[in-house]
């Protein structure tokens, strides 16, 4: 048992050396790394493609089109140019619900989580709305308010806000009262004790509700659309549904999912790294 | 110049109903180094921050240059300078050292800040984020922040606890410095008798919770003085040997 410990311990103690030294060289081989991280992924994509491609090919059934189909079909729709129409339709109920959610849901999460009263009073309010189907709150919009652009963005609106609350609350709740202390003692003013000393506390929450928020609610969005709108993406898949166009179908999911993931890359990664300031050193 | 007149009575702390701080009456002059010595526990941070006005209670009459304020320096408009440093150093971690220290200064003031980091000796680290510096260089950067706003009155939260001993040497030595320079009263909480001697005018012992004030000595010894000088020893040692039971807040 003894000599098992301590070959154990031999083991481990290699394996911390090794594991340093691996470290060392890592920065060193960094761009080498990143190209294979790269090939890694482009070589996923292709083999996803080739099953897809094969598959399609072997099933050969008008429900399951074949890659090439899909692409061909995004060709189309985006000559005849209504897909660039309905997609830049969705695109903008989307930013314009995003915008208003997240500014709302900031604002009552903040409240609540910095005053206890609030928050007891409207807690249990918070736990209904979190739990109201996303259906519900689109027929009833509609049934209220009519089959108008704004019942559509406030449809999705309320689906998004109580979301967001619960986690901007969160951190409002952890902001460090240390810090607010200084502002204090220091007697900055209430708005800049607000922007540079409270808000920044709560960036990894804004970021983190704001990119769930963002995936949430483009799929409210075509929702909303489905049931109640004349153009967009949601309606565009419901008329390719009707004449079960499959293919059809997935060029625009294809489309738009590509748009989400530029978003992605060019506006929350640039506000990642914002908000990252000062505590992420490699 | 700032005199402070401090009357408390009967402070509790939230949610209990022990008393933490029964009963303390002093003044600070004008200029003066007041150094705090109380056991742990016994309210020495409570106090600091009922002076400042982060905390109060129904029983305080807390005045400086006679005129009374109920709510606590902090909350004064009149009274601007005020300086307070921390146990911790509390720099905002999202922020550079410069942009901490510009923080609380009005855009007129910002071209003090590198003769103030050249005062503490952080000359080239103004562009490091908080987190990249050591924890003696971030009590170096809360120092200065606090000079900053040149402050008439200066509080202390045993400011150099936990650093090895040249660093709190050689801060030690940087805050007897800049108040000279400034003529800062300032209140200065330790439980470490060698450095009180080392820098206050007068020393405060607090008893234990719910505390009282169980002595005061004032400090005749020249200036500069020395942290292991023989004289500031044997002061010491005169002291503990009248009163053993002191640093834990008794005099029998």
């Amino acid at each position: 048992m003894k000599l098992f410990l301590f070959k154990n311990f031999a083991a481990s103690k290699g394996g911390a050396e090794k594991k340093s030294i691996n470290k060392g060289a890592f920065t060193m081989r960094f761009p080498k790394e990143l190209l294979s991280f790269l090939l890694v992924r482009l070589g996923v994509i292709i083999a996803i493609s080739v099953l897809w491609q094969g598959m399609a090919w072997l099933i050969a059934s008008p429900d399951f089109p074949s890659l090439y189909a899909v692409i061909k079909s995004v060709q189309f729709h985006f000559n005849e140019g209504e897909m660039v129409t309905n997609i830049l339709i969705t695109l903008r109920r989307v930013l314009l619900s995003f915008v208003i959610a997240m500014l709302l849901g900031g604002i009552i999460g903040i409240v609540m989580g910095v005053n206890t009263w609030v928050n007891k009073l409207t807690d249990s309010l918070l736990i209904i709305m979190l739990n109201i189907p996303a259906l519900v709150t689109i027929l009833l919009c509609y049934i209220w308010f009519g089959l108008v652009e704004s019942a559509a963005i406030a449809a999705v609106v309320i689906n998004k806000i109580p979301t967001v609350v619960v986690m901007i609350r969160e951190g409002a709740r952890t902001v460090d009262k240390d810090l607010l202390a200084v502002a204090k003692i220091y007697k900055l003013s209430p708005s800049k004790t607000f922007f540079a000393v409270f808000l920044p506390q709560l960036y990894p929450f804004i970021i983190a509700s704001a990119r769930s928020g963002l995936s949430l609610i483009w799929k409210i969005v075509l929702v909303v659309e489905l049931l109640g709108r004349s153009d967009g993406v949601g309606f565009a898949l419901n008329t390719l549904f009707q004449f079960f166009d499959i293919a059809g179908i997935l060029a625009y999911t294809f489309a738009f999912v590509v748009i989400i993931l530029l978003i992605e890359a060019l506006i929350f990664k640039p506000f990642d790294k914002l908000v990252a300031r000062g505590t992420r050193f490699d | 110049m700032i005199e402070l007149n401090v009357a408390i009575k009967n402070k509790y702390y939230a949610n209990s109903e022990q008393a933490v701080l029964a009963q303390l009456d002093f003044t600070v002059k004008s200029g003066e180094f007041v150094a705090i010595i109380g056991p742990s526990g016994c309210g020495k941070s409570t106090l600091l921050n009922m002076i400042s006005g982060l905390e109060s209670c129904t029983g305080q009459h807390i005045s400086y240059n006679q005129s009374a304020y109920q709510e606590g320096i902090a909350n004064n408009k009149e009274l601007h300078q005020l300086g307070y440093i921390f146990q911790q150093p509390r720099l905002m971690p999202w922020l550079t050292v410069r942009e901490n220290i510009e923080l609380i200064l009005q855009p007129d003031q910002f071209h003090k800040v590198d003769g103030l980091l050249a005062q503490v000796g952080l000359a080239n680290e103004g562009e490091y984020f908080p987190s990249q510096l050591s924890g003696g260089m971030q009590r170096r950067v809360s120092i200065a922040r606090a000079f900053a706003i040149n402050p008439q009155l200066l509080l202390l939260d045993e400011p150099f606890n936990s650093l090895d001993a040249p660093t709190a040497a050689r801060l030690r030595q940087l805050l007897i410095d800049l108040c000279a320079q400034r003529g800062t009263t300032v209140i200065f909480v330790t439980h470490d008798l060698q450095e009180a001697v080392y820098l206050a005018d007068r020393i405060i012992f607090m008893s234990d919770s719910p505390s009282t004030i169980a002595h005061q000595s004032i400090v005749d010894l020249p200036r500069p003085r020395k942290e292991w000088g023989v004289a500031e020893l044997e002061w010491q040692a005169q002291l503990l040997l009248k009163y053993p039971h002191l640093l834990a807040g008794r005099i029998d």
